[in-house]
């Protein structure tokens, strides 16, 4: 809008006394002095992004999306599988409780530390570690009580346990987590 | 005669004031300069002294070097001399001062391929709790989809 | 009796017994009965610091130890720049070991028929891979080796021998590939990334001090020679005493800028539409279809 304001004024200054002898060839070639904003500036051009389509097959794009269900365990000749996996079997039903799985297919037991009395020595408290299995349907004092020999026989040592029979939960107190594993195992669970 | 550097030094009149020590960051008292809320994010920073002059392994243990093992070797035994270039550990009331002047970034296990620390990550024969209040492990790797019995055939840390 | 077993008792006793009968004097103030306060030195009649000012004043640092302000205990020892000095230029990888990778395709979580990559192995949702804080990817470590049965195609950012050796013995194929930071944000999360509506990058060439790491095949490295690595996996199987099988994994491999497979770089993909559209644009095209990748340092 400047550039043509200037232009005109341009052309009413020198235009007008050019207009005698002008023709239209000399007042074609337009001076650097007589648009100085278009010159000065580069001319701007402006595309817009066109797409087209790309034939993909959206399988590809499908298997990067997150998982968000547990994948079904896929069926194998043998158990244990490669990686030391075995699904809960058959004699798992012949007890009067049952340790079902957790979501992932792993068996429930779950680590944690809990304050234990304060050492006089050091001014400390200490901690010991529990083991807590979860899902526990059925007896679930016939549980404890298989559990607790088990472990007394294997370790040589009293172990401590704790039954909430409505959580269906049973706590352990010195015993490694993976005799307790070993045990549910043997049990077929 | 007299040269000329020994007639500027005996008509110099103005002395340099000699104890004059600029406030750096190494004069200022520490509290100064421990910065509880950073002015940009807000969030806390880690103390730059302890990240000088400690390492944190992934099992929790800080270990830092012996102090003065550069200095006067001339003087010192054949023993000296090799177990002056020891790391050493840091004790149990150390440990957790060092971790409270750190911001979580610092005290989350990392793992890089040929770390010359790699052996030491790893505790032997330590019987307290695996796990703290929240069920994270404390000394181990967090193992995907593992029991413990395979963890323990195969990972060196349970 | 002895004056010393005298009780307080007796003692004033003994007093009131030799005192005479009460006078003024005797309703008098005991002395030190009654005491004026004094007033101490510091503001604010306080010996010391005022609370508000202990309140408002800067606090010594944790583990300040009584002494000297400016050489607290964490101060006392020398600096070590092997320790943390290099923090910003070191490269952090997720630890993947071969039992891990084993009880994911038991449990069905990886399909070992596709190949596995960064995306496949984050679609899990059980790994965080963080580009914004200076981690590069995966780095598959031998543990149970022993016993990888799996015919796979994977594709980590480092590999050690033992776990290569491993893959190959059971008949498949590792490569070490590299995945600068913007590619490694779109390989991890795919999904947000699409959601975004952002162009899927080229894969950048690796930094100076990684380029010899990927182009040795000794380390499969994605940019070294297809002959080189036949060689080095006979080698590796001669070395360790195994029979090399054949390789049937038939899929092909990425191309080197290539960030998912069967998907072009330079596209913008559209979950909406499930469509997946490429710009028309000339200069657009012929960067992105230009084999060779930007040497830009990440």
């Amino acid at each position: 809008m400047l550039g043509s304001t200037i232009r005109s004024f341009a052309s009413r200054t020198t235009g007008a006394s050019r207009s005698f002898f002008s023709t239209s060839a000399v007042r074609k070639t337009e001076k650097l002095w007589e648009n100085p904003w278009k010159y000065a500036i580069p001319e701007k051009t402006k595309t817009l992004a066109t797409v087209e389509e790309i034939p993909v097959d959206w399988s590809y794009v499908e298997r990067l999306m997150p998982i968000e269900v547990v994948p079904e365990v896929p069926k194998h000749e043998s158990y244990p599988t490669p990686s030391g996996w075995t699904p809960p079997s058959g004699a798992g039903k012949t007890h009067p409780y049952y340790v079902r799985r957790r979501p992932d297919h792993l068996l429930p037991l779950y680590l944690e530390r809990k304050r234990d009395l304060l050492n006089e020595k050091t001014l400390d408290f200490d901690y010991v570690e529990l083991v807590t299995v979860r899902s526990v349907d059925g007896d679930v004092f016939a549980c404890e009580q298989d559990l607790r020999t088990y472990l007394q026989e294997q370790l040589g040592h009293p172990v401590a346990t704790h039954v909430d029979e409505l959580k269906g939960r049973i706590k352990v107190k010195g015993a490694p987590r993976s005799l307790i594993e070993q045990f549910f195992y043997s049990k077929g669970f | 005669m007299l040269t000329k550097a020994v007639m500027t030094s005996l008509c110099a009149t103005r002395q340099a004031p000699v104890n004059v020590a600029a406030r750096g960051i190494a004069n200022i008292p520490a509290h100064e300069y421990h910065i509880r809320f950073d002015q940009r994010v807000g969030r806390k920073r880690p103390a730059q002294d302890v990240l000088d002059r400690f390492k944190r392994l992934n099992n929790g243990m800080w270990i830092h070097a012996h102090p003065g093992r550069h200095k006067l070797k001339y003087m010192k035994d054949e023993t000296w001399q090799k177990t002056s270039l020891y790391y050493e550990t840091c004790t149990k009331e150390q440990c957790e001062i060092l971790d409270k002047l750190m911001t979580p970034y610092w005290l989350r296990q990392k793992h890089y391929p040929n770390d010359p620390y790699s052996a030491y990550h790893v505790r032997h024969n330590i019987n307290s709790p695996r796990v703290d209040d929240r069920g994270n492990f404390v000394r181990e790797r967090k193992k995907i989809l593992m029991d413990d019995i395979t963890s323990q055939r195969f990972f060196p840390d349970c | 009796m002895s004056q010393a077993l005298r009780s307080a008792k007796e003692r004033a006793f003994q007093i009131v017994e030799k005192a005479s009968r009460i006078r003024v004097q005797d309703a008098r103030d005991n002395i030190g009965a009654r005491t004026t306060g004094r007033q101490l030195k510091k503001g604010h009649n306080q010996m010391g610091h005022t609370q508000g000012a202990l309140e408002r004043a800067a606090k010594p640092p944790l583990g300040w130890i009584w002494g000297d302000f400016f050489r607290p205990w964490q101060r006392m020892y020398p600096g070590e720049k092997l320790f943390n000095a290099d923090i910003n230029s070191r490269r952090e990888y997720i630890p993947l070991s071969l039992i891990e990778l084993a009880r994911l395709i038991d449990l069905g979580w990886i399909n070992p028929s596709r190949p596995i990559d960064v995306s496949a192995l984050c679609a899990t949702q059980k790994f965080q891979i963080n580009p914004k804080i200076r981690q590069y990817g995966f780095d598959l470590t031998e543990e149970g080796a022993d016993s990888f049965p799996y015919q796979i195609d994977i594709e980590v950012q480092y590999a050690t021998q033992s776990a290569i050796a491993a893959v190959e013995k059971a008949g498949g194929r590792v490569r070490t590939a590299y995945y600068d930071v913007e590619s490694l944000e779109a390989a991890v999360n795919p999904k947000a990334w699409f959601e975004k509506g952002k162009v899927i990058p080229k894969r950048k060439a690796p930094p100076a001090s990684l380029i010899e790491y990927y182009m040795d095949a000794k380390n499969r490295g994605y940019l070294s020679e297809e002959t080189e690595m036949e060689k080095e996996r006979q080698l590796s199987a001669d070395v360790r005493g195994y029979v090399l099988p054949d390789v049937k994994v038939s899929s092909a491999l990425k191309s080197i800028d290539q960030v998912f497979h069967g998907i072009p770089s330079g596209s913008v993909v559209s979950l909406a539409d499930k469509k997946v559209f490429a710009p028309k644009n000339e200069l657009h095209r012929e960067y992105y279809n230009r084999q060779v990748s930007d040497k830009l340092y990440s």
